[in-house]
């Protein structure tokens, strides 16, 4: 699709008529080179973020089976390098080049262009995407961004500049350490502290301590418990993370959540996010808590029927019934569908996902071998 | 003085004139660029979908952001850009963290900014930023000894140094207006905007409570209460109301009742609405965090009655968390009827007939 073409994309009139249609993968597939060229300016506010969107499309194209030119993805692997900030300049990605900056002098913190924990985070998932070899990445620069971002409490802050720090950004120190295979910057004692302290009385988590509980922040706590638990059993230092009790009660809240879709807190609507989020906290919990892994509490054929009444018909997902889709909703609702696929036709040929790390399954076995080969004494 | 708002592009400026704006460059391959509006006010508002309404940044701002930023200026002309942005684009924490230095750096009035955040936050209500930046601001405010404050240490420099500057030091005793008048701030918001149950208000009313905790008064306590009674009587199915009410109770340690009390209180609400969740929820997180089993005698007595009364009429289900909470209890109790109350809920409530499954069989091996 052309520059012009994108410009004149107009959904208004299409949608009134053909909303009820499900969106095939041909169609999720249109919507998604369309916004991978490029985004429509709705997104503008979101150029500090650009690389999660573009995770959320490139992950989105990996779910559906779709993959990007050859030639695109030697230009997209650059780019996202060219966002990579040194080890002497901070080290980390940014998440976009909008302050117009590629390089910095050697030992430069630029203070107004710094890299941003989740622009890391994803940088990282979009290079196993795009089947990088990690050979450009800056280890100790990653490493050094983790530590500068760090607080006392064990969370964490997106840029060092920024001094607010929740659980969602817990969740994205773990999930860097789990994808280097490095926990060094992360104070496991003071972390796990911190996602204790925002556990909540309903047995959910909130985004800081002692606030509501909230499914994307249950599951960022959930995952992070899981990935520290792994951590600490390689280690031989195995732990338990969580009581018996506390383990009974999350899962009563979790299964509490689903109301055709799934809500994010009690007496809220149903969101598509919310069906990712709440299913990969119920998988990290499994995990953790040893459950048996043929345990299900979901009943996937009604989640399935939500989600697909949620994909308009130019293709894409959205948040609710009737509304724009975005790639952030197209790519979790894309991706619950993968976790639902034995009970919804519609995503039987979808890629498996890991639910802990937000990414497919083959992507992910890709990214331990190149950071396993590049460890390896040479 | 400067005019901020103005539709004339910043590159057309007289009084950015001496700046050369700085475009951005992306190389030969960007990933998923934005079509940025060339500027924001004429823009075709079916081409944005539904977000047409939301203004979005130009351009042409942020090259003369670029440009301000490369001469590392601090004036109120910078700092009228900045706020050009923001209303733009309210998430640019770049944008913020520049506005900061400058407002510190120039020792500008933060009670203005403060009162300019009354607008931005009514306006950009799911902003972090904003909430962030207001934060800051009180905290400000707050302290006459204020690392922020600091003119001897450059800015960028205090702010940016570590995370562990992150909370202002303890506010002056003098600040108990600023702290009554944000609550009051607050609680006007969550009307104005039709919206309480948003997360970020009321994550910010939490700090509010817990950083001007030592100098609020017993009065100002009550009027928390007060504010929280009314926000149930609004809708008794807000969950943020409860947890709200747990943060004072329990949190903040604010108890001016017993258990017994709150079990009572909690059980009136029940029974005005029966299936909602948010009260039952609540009342398993007092039982617990007072070291108590689901087996209450209270509590048990009260969801019989619920059950039964519900059972006898015909058209009415008996609300599935009063029969949850007699098979839980029975469960805790490792009494052999749990099972049938599983067996009876995954009947009840067929969405969770996996979860009801896997309770009974837990049951029966209990």
């Amino acid at each position: 699709m052309t520059f012009s073409e994108i410009s004149s994309f107009s959904p208004t009139n299409v949608m009134i008529k053909e909303m009820a249609k499900p969106a095939t993968a041909t169609q999720n597939s249109k919507f998604l080179s369309r916004h991978l060229q490029l985004l429509p300016s709705a997104y503008e506010s979101n150029d500090t973020a650009r690389l999660t969107l573009a995770f959320f499309i490139v992950e989105a194209m990996a779910i559906v089976g779709e993959s990007v030119t050859e030639e695109s993805r030697r230009g997209y692997i650059d780019y996202i390098y060219s966002c990579q900030l040194t080890h002497s300049n901070g080290g980390g990605f940014r998440g976009s080049l909008s302050m117009g900056k590629q390089r910095y002098d050697q030992n430069e913190i630029p203070t107004y262009d710094p890299s941003n924990l989740t622009m890391t985070y994803t940088a990282i998932l979009l290079l196993g995407l795009l089947r990088d070899d990690f050979t450009r990445l800056d280890m100790a620069g990653v490493l050094q961004s983790i530590r500068d971002r760090r607080h006392p409490d064990g969370s964490f802050s997106p840029t060092p500049t920024n001094s607010e720090s929740d659980i969602r950004l817990v969740y994205c120190a773990c999930a860097i350490s789990t994808l280097i295979g490095d926990f060094s910057a992360i104070d496991v004692a003071s972390t796990l502290a911190y996602i204790h302290g925002c556990r909540t009385y309903d047995g959910s988590y909130s985004q800081i301590p002692n606030a509501e509980g909230q499914g994307g922040t249950t599951y960022c706590a959930l995952a992070s418990l899981e990935m520290i638990s792994k951590h600490l059993s390689q280690q031989n230092r195995q732990q338990e993370l969580l009581s018996q009790e506390d383990v009974h009660c999350t899962l009563r809240w979790l299964a509490q959540r689903q109301v055709d879709g799934f809500q994010g807190r009690t007496n809220k609507d149903s969101d598509t996010c919310y069906s990712f989020w709440i299913r990969g906290a119920f998988n990290s919990l499994k995990s953790l808590a040893n459950l048996p892994t043929d345990l299900h509490l979901f009943d996937d054929e009604q989640d399935g029927h939500f989600i697909i009444s949620c994909a308009h018909a130019l293709g894409g997902i959205a948040k609710y019934p009737d509304e724009f889709p975005d790639v952030l909703h197209n790519c979790l609702g894309l991706s619950a569908l993968s976790m639902a696929q034995n009970r919804v036709e519609q995503a039987q040929s979808f890629s498996h996902i890991n639910s802990t790390l937000n990414v497919d399954v083959s992507s992910l076995e890709h990214i331990h071998t190149c950071i396993n080969t590049l460890k390896e004494p040479l | 003085m400067f005019p901020w708002f103005s539709t004339m592009l910043y590159a057309e400026r007289d009084d950015f004139k001496d700046l050369q704006p700085i475009p951005q460059d992306e190389g030969p391959s960007p990933l998923a660029p934005i079509n940025y509006s060339p500027k924001c006010e004429c823009r075709d508002p079916c081409f944005v979908g539904s977000l047409a309404l939301k203004m979005t940044p130009d351009k042409d701002a942020m090259d003369m952001f670029r440009a301000v930023v490369h001469a590392n200026e601090k004036s109120e002309r910078a700092l009228g850009l900045t706020e050009d942005i923001i209303r733009m684009n309210a998430g640019h924490y770049t944008v913020w963290h520049y506005r900061t230095t400058i407002i510190v750096e120039l020792g500008l009035d933060i009670q203005a900014e403060l009162k300019l955040m009354d607008e931005l936050s009514t306006e950009f209500l799911k902003s972090y930023q904003v909430w962030h930046h207001r934060r800051l601001c009180v905290g400000l405010l707050a302290t006459s000894t204020s690392p922020f404050a600091s003119k001897d240490a450059p800015a960028a420099v205090t702010i940016a140094a570590s995370p562990e500057t992150s909370s202002p030091p303890p506010p002056l005793e003098s600040s108990k207006e600023l702290a009554q008048s944000e609550l009051k701030f607050v609680a006007e918001l969550f009307y104005a905007t039709d919206d309480p149950k948003n997360y970020h208000t009321w994550v910010y009313r939490q700090w509010i409570l817990t950083y001007f905790d030592k100098i609020l008064q017993d009065e100002d306590r009550h009027l928390e209460f007060e504010f929280i009674e009314s926000l149930i009587k609004d809708d008794i199915y807000n969950n943020s109301v409860w947890s709200h009410r747990f943060f004072c109770l329990f949190k903040l340690g604010w108890l001016q009742t017993t258990l017994e009390a709150e079990i009572e209180y909690v059980l009136s609400k029940i029974g005005i609405a029966p299936s909602n969740m948010s009260s039952w929820n609540y009342l398993r997180g007092l039982l617990k965090a007072n070291r108590r089993g689901l087996n209450d005698e209270r509590v048990l007595q009260f969801s019989e009655t619920l059950v039964k009364a519900k059972s006898a009429s015909d058209d009415m289900k008996p609300p599935v968390p009063a029969l949850e909470w007699l098979a839980d209890a029975a469960l805790e109790d490792k009494n052999p009827i749990a099972t049938k109350y599983y067996l009876q809920l995954k009947e009840m409530d067929p969405i969770r007939r996996h979860y009801w499954s896997w309770k009974s069989h837990l049951a029966l091996a209990a």
